[in-house]
């Protein structure tokens, strides 16, 4: 019989035992909390109920953290249907926290690696429960049989076809009770939105700086190797090296386990993290070898096309983390970006202009469509639009000297990375529910009946 | 590693059983108890904070004393049981045993407890307290009524076509009850939920009513006036069994819906549609909270909202039902709650029941020959606790010397001169009784006290040799240092209970004997007249109140108090606590970091108070600063701040709230209590 949780919404009361039983069991080697209650409605909103997940690892059958995991950290039990996790294999690259819509392996930055939940394995070896579902006061959560599990389409759980091992329970009756309560005042309904969407976010400029300025590079790298078929020398050989040595390095420090980076070339089987890193360092494996020896020009169409596999990679990655695989919101492409490095670098107009005005136009697109209106990124926006788009535009018009196209292309695409880090939607149990919410009171609010 | 059956002992309905797994002298893990039909899944996360609170590093486990400089020090137990002596016998001699206050309170049941007061009378006596924090307006009101306290198993509510949670919020105090509910539900009944907050218990409801504080006795009342003017009404019941239903008729007769939800503040269509629920889904049972009768009306209220079970024929059969306190696990008490509490007519001239638990703070500086010169406390944590934080630090400190039973620092303890340390449940065998579910249970000793820490019993076995109480004088009041022999007097007390047998007890919850599921099932009423009494002469007697339930305004609410304090502060019970333990454990601290306040939307936007932002609240009598969290269907006027928070961790509600009983039981009416609000700048 396949075992896994079931969860029934209808006797979650929000308690918070699970948590705490989790922590019991496995306190020796648990830092941060394995499993979490994710409250939707948590400011009662009068026109919605209230309702939790409890959620932690769901052991899924075609596990995100572990196809994206470039290290093969994690490994498929097919006796018990568990995702577990080696943290010797781990690199601490912390992507699994990014591709996981449950928010299950948590990173512990003072180990440098993750941890998860292991489903009790101990226990359900020796036939009991997981300790959550074991000491759950109220029988909500449940470990038991789920041969016939579906989908699930329950508003706010992140289902995505990757078969967690969880059967879901759905409320008996989806609306509040009928209550006194007002309808809100405009004020109050601006209130609420503020209140709401402070969002925390997983990504931040703070931590993510080193990808921001891999990825960076790893576009300029590649557009100075094309370039170089068109007789155009932009970088000196020595300056591409120490470049090119620069991204290893400051994406290696970027690890919590920067002595274990080697291991991120092991899955090119399923990871677009390992195919990234192992595109680039033949890329810029072979870009050496043919720039300190000049001789073997003939590896030059190779090295251009695993550069441009190393911007297709990048972009993958974040796809997946956004299950979004046209990267055109915002233009935000890395593969773009290099393509119009070359270009202009290169000298095509027939393919830097139109790039310019396509990518422009998606942008503008992109910056309209953004709801978060701070001063900062009014103003960021308008030097993206100004500095990145037109200048270069009226610049290649006027065929002013390429390298100052260039830098201000530059300083475009490097402000559309940041913004894109910004807006990168690492999808959690709690931003999900928060984007349901908007969609509910997008509809009528329910008032007095 | 063994597992150990046991049951635990803090004032809650739920009273668990559940098994802990011990390790080498630690709690490691936890089981459910599947033989307790109430709680058959296992104790709430505060049970499971046993893991860390058995073994806190920040326990109390050692006699410590004050020094000058205000801390505390380690010191020997002769040592503290040395200055202890020495103060006793200069207090008594002196001024009279009376010039010592005995307090103890709830903090951990048990048939043990009763020793302390033992001690005090041998020492000669003692002054203590009378009348009770909780609930004992409603217990009066239910024993004026029906006679005794007790209710319908917990898992008959499965049973009920309408449940009405009355201020009660089970989802936070009573979590199993929610297993009974959504049963219920499953089967199709109704679940109503009246509560000026919209409670979590209220999310799966169908009806949610948000009445202003205290005005549900108007609310009760004028039900029964429209159940009675539709004939939704059970005479065969009412002719059998209730005394006073025409006088009842009489004064009710003009009350209409309209008028209470004009006085309560909630839509009348809400009252139309429950009076139909009351009147036509069958069988109804009703579970009051605690907190309403809280307020300085509470007797009345509670006597008003049974009348509906009455008038409705909904008692004494499965699923109809008045859920408010289920006293028959207690079968060892001779006398039974609410009557325990009050002051004995006749002194027997060993204590002075001279101080209200409600009004501690105002007697214990109002007692006279003699002044009271010290304390002991157990159990207890007044100064967090007792209605006027402020006034009870004062009449604390006027004092001359204060002993504090502990096992952690609380505001209370840290007022002591000496602190001796607590046992905690696992420490010490006793049985335990519940007021919801209908088990006698066995807490058994399976670890060994930790540091120097001495159950109570043996502190003042300690305590009366160094008073130079001979070993026989000592026998007649105290048991000897050991478990054993505490086991040996509770075997004893077993033996009127031939249904009790000590291995069953070790295994797990043994029913009380004589237990009825359902409860007046014989409709047998202990009455003076042998009814249920809907009139009751005994309450004008006992407590000059109408002899018929009556909605009265609140004391501190009326329109002239809210112009300088606007805002009602109700102070819930959290499912993080009871009372003020369990805050200060990690694993509880993780949900519940800092004190919040709940405040509604409209009144926040009045103040220009943003959610998350600092505020200062704020009466004649405290003040504090504390985290607003926004509350976008609170009830506007009400804020909310749990029950428990210590004054040492931002603030206790009872900063706020006033010495003053309720209208019968000698409850505390700390309810009764307004404040105002402001940004901290």
């Amino acid at each position: 019989m396949r075992k896994g949780f079931i969860f029934d919404l209808n006797k979650c009361v929000g308690c918070e035992a699970c948590v705490v039983a989790c922590q019991i069991e496995n306190h020796e080697t648990q830092r941060a909390s394995w499993r979490s209650i994710t409250t939707f409605n948590s400011f009662q909103h009068p026109g919605l109920s209230l309702f939790y997940f409890s959620l932690a690892c769901n052991h899924c059958d075609d596990p995100l953290c572990m196809n994206g995991c470039p290290a093969n950290a994690f490994s498929i039990d097919p006796l018990y249907h568990t995702v577990d996790y080696d943290e010797d294999l781990c690199i601490g690259c912390r992507y699994c926290t990014w591709t996981c819509p449950y928010d299950a392996p948590k990173y512990v930055t003072a180990r440098g690696t993750i941890e998860k939940c292991t489903l009790c394995k101990e226990r359900i070896i020796g036939g009991k429960k997981p300790n959550c579902a074991n000491l759950c006061p109220t029988g909500a959560l449940d470990f038991g049989d789920i041969e016939n599990r579906v989908a699930i389409d329950i508003p706010g759980f992140i289902d995505k076809g990757i078969w967690p091992s969880i059967r879901v329970v759905p409320l008996r009756k989806k609306e509040g009770p009928t209550s006194a309560t007002r309808q809100l005042t405009e004020n109050e309904s601006a209130l609420f939105q503020e209140t709401q969407f402070r969002g925390e976010r997983k990504t931040s400029l703070r931590s993510e700086w080193p990808l921001i300025l891999f990825t960076l590079l790893a576009a300029l790298l590649f557009a100075d190797a094309a370039a170089k078929l068109f007789e155009v020398q932009v970088l000196p050989p020595l300056a591409f090296m120490a470049l090119a040595i620069a991204g290893l390095v400051v994406s290696t420090a970027h690890l919590g386990r920067p002595g274990s980076a080697w291991r991120a070339l092991l899955n090119i089987r399923s990871s677009w993290l390992s195919r990234e890193i192992v595109a680039y360092t033949i890329f810029i494996g072979l870009s050496g070898y043919s720039l300190l020896l000049p001789t073997s020009g003939l590896l030059a169409i190779p090295c251009i096309l695993l550069g441009l596999a190393t911007l297709v990679s990048i972009d993958m990655v974040y796809a997946t983390v956004e299950r979004r695989y046209v990267p055109i919101e915002k233009s935000g492409s890395v593969a773009l970006t290099g393509i119009l490095f070359f270009a202009v670098l290169a000298h095509i107009l027939l393919l830097s202009i139109p790039i310019l005005i396509g990518s422009g136009a998606i942008y503008i697109r992109g910056a309209l469509k953004t709801k978060r209106r701070s001063l900062l990124s009014l103003f960021a926006s308008g030097v993206r639009i100004a500095v990145g788009f037109v200048l270069p535009l009226l610049l290649l018009c006027v065929h002013a000297n390429l390298w100052l196209v260039a830098m201000f292309v530059l300083i475009g695409e490097s402000i559309n990375r940041v913004e894109f880090y910004l807006d990168l939607d690492v999808a959690t149990p709690r931003r999900q529910i928060e984007k349901e919410l908007l969609k509910e009171l997008a509809v009528p609010v329910r008032g007095q009946s | 590693m063994s597992l150990h059956s046991t049951v635990c002992p803090r004032n809650c309905y739920s009273t668990c059983s559940f098994k802990v797994h011990v390790e080498n002298g630690r709690i490691v893990n936890m089981e459910p108890h599947p033989a307790n039909r109430a709680t058959p899944a296992g104790v709430c996360l505060k049970g499971l904070s046993y893991f860390e609170r058995a073994h806190s590093p920040d326990r109390i486990l050692y006699p410590m004393k004050k020094t000058t400089g205000g801390g505390f020090e380690r010191i020997s137990w002769d040592e503290a049981l040395g200055t202890i002596c020495g103060r006793l016998n200069y207090f008594k001699d002196n001024f009279g045993p009376h010039s010592i206050l005995f307090y103890e309170s709830s903090g951990m049941a048990g048939m043990v407890n009763d020793f302390s007061s033992k001690f005090w009378e041998m020492f000669g006596g003692a002054t203590t307290t009378y009348g009770n924090l909780c609930w004992p307006a409603g217990l009066e009101a239910v024993r004026l009524t029906l006679g005794e306290n007790k209710h319908n198993v917990p898992w008959d509510i499965e049973n009920a076509g309408l449940i009405i949670l009355w201020g009660k919020n089970p989802v936070e105090t009573n979590i199993q009850q929610m297993i009974f509910i959504e049963k219920a539900q499953a089967k199709g009944a109704k679940l109503v939920v009246i509560d000026p907050r919209r409670s979590l218990s209220s999310e799966r409801a169908d009806m949610l009513i948000q009445p202003r504080p205290g005005t549900d006795a108007i609310i009760a009342l004028a039900i029964a006036a429209e159940l009675i003017r539709n004939g939704w009404v059970d005479p065969g019941f009412i002719d059998r069994n209730v005394l006073g239903f025409e006088d009842f008729k009489c004064t009710v007769k003009d009350l209409t819906l309209e008028k209470a939800a004009d006085v309560a503040g909630v839509p009348v269509e809400l009252l139309k549609q429950l009076s139909f629920y009351v009147g036509n889904l069958k069988p109804m049972t009703i579970a009051p909270g605690y907190g309403m009768q809280r307020f300085s009306n509470g007797g009345q209220t509670i006597r008003s909202i049974l009348a509906l079970n009455i008038l409705t024929g909904n008692i004494g059969k499965p699923g109809a039902c008045f859920h408010y306190a289920n006293l028959q696990s207690y079968v060892f008490d001779r006398v039974k709650e609410p009557l325990s509490y009050y002051p004995s007519m006749d002194s027997d001239g060993v204590f002075r029941r001279g101080v209200s638990k409600a009004k501690l703070a105002a007697d214990m500086v109002r007692m006279k020959i003699p002044e009271l010169k010290m304390i002991w406390v157990e159990r207890g944590n007044p100064v967090a606790q007792n209605p006027d934080s402020n006034a009870t630090l004062k009449a604390l400190r006027k004092l001359d010397f204060r002993v504090v039973v502990e096992q952690f620092l609380t505001d209370t303890a840290a007022e002591a001169d000496i602190i001796l340390p607590a046992k905690n449940m696992f420490e010490q065998t006793d049985i335990i009784g519940s007021y919801w579910n209908p088990y006698v249970q066995l807490k058994p000793k399976i670890l060994e006290p930790d540091g120097e820490v001495k159950p109570e019993t043996e502190i003042y076995y300690l305590l009366a040799q160094k008073l130079g109480y001979s070993k026989e004088e000592i026998s007649k009041w105290l048991p000897e240092p050991g478990d054993e022999n505490i086991q040996t007097y509770l075997k004893q007390r077993m033996k009127d209970f031939p249904e009790l047998q000590w291995e069953e007890l070790m295994d797990g919850p043994v029913l009380a004997p004589g237990l009825e599921e359902i409860a007046f099932s014989d409709q047998n009423f202990k009455t003076p007249s042998g009814k249920i009494e809907l009139k009751s002469d005994l309450a004008k007697t006992l407590w000059g109140v109408n002899p018929l339930p009556t909605y009265e305004e609140l004391i501190e609410g009326e329109e002239r108090h809210k112009k300088e304090f606007p805002l009602q502060l109700l102070s819930p019970n959290t499912k993080n606590r009871i009372h003020s333990q369990f805050g200060n454990l990690d694993i509880i601290r993780q949900f519940a970091p800092t004190p919040t306040l709940e405040m509604s939307s409209s009144d926040a936007l009045e103040r220009g108070i943003a959610d998350g932002e600092m505020v200062r609240v704020f009466n004649a009598r405290g003040e504090m600063k504390v985290s607003v969290k926004l509350n976008f269907s609170i009830r506007k006027g009400c804020v909310s701040y749990y029950n428990g928070w210590w004054l040492s961790e931002g603030g206790s509600p009872n900063l706020f709230s006033r010495g003053r009983e309720t209208d019968m039981g000698h409850g505390s009416a700390f309810h009764d209590t307004l404040v105002e609000i402001e940004k901290v700048k």
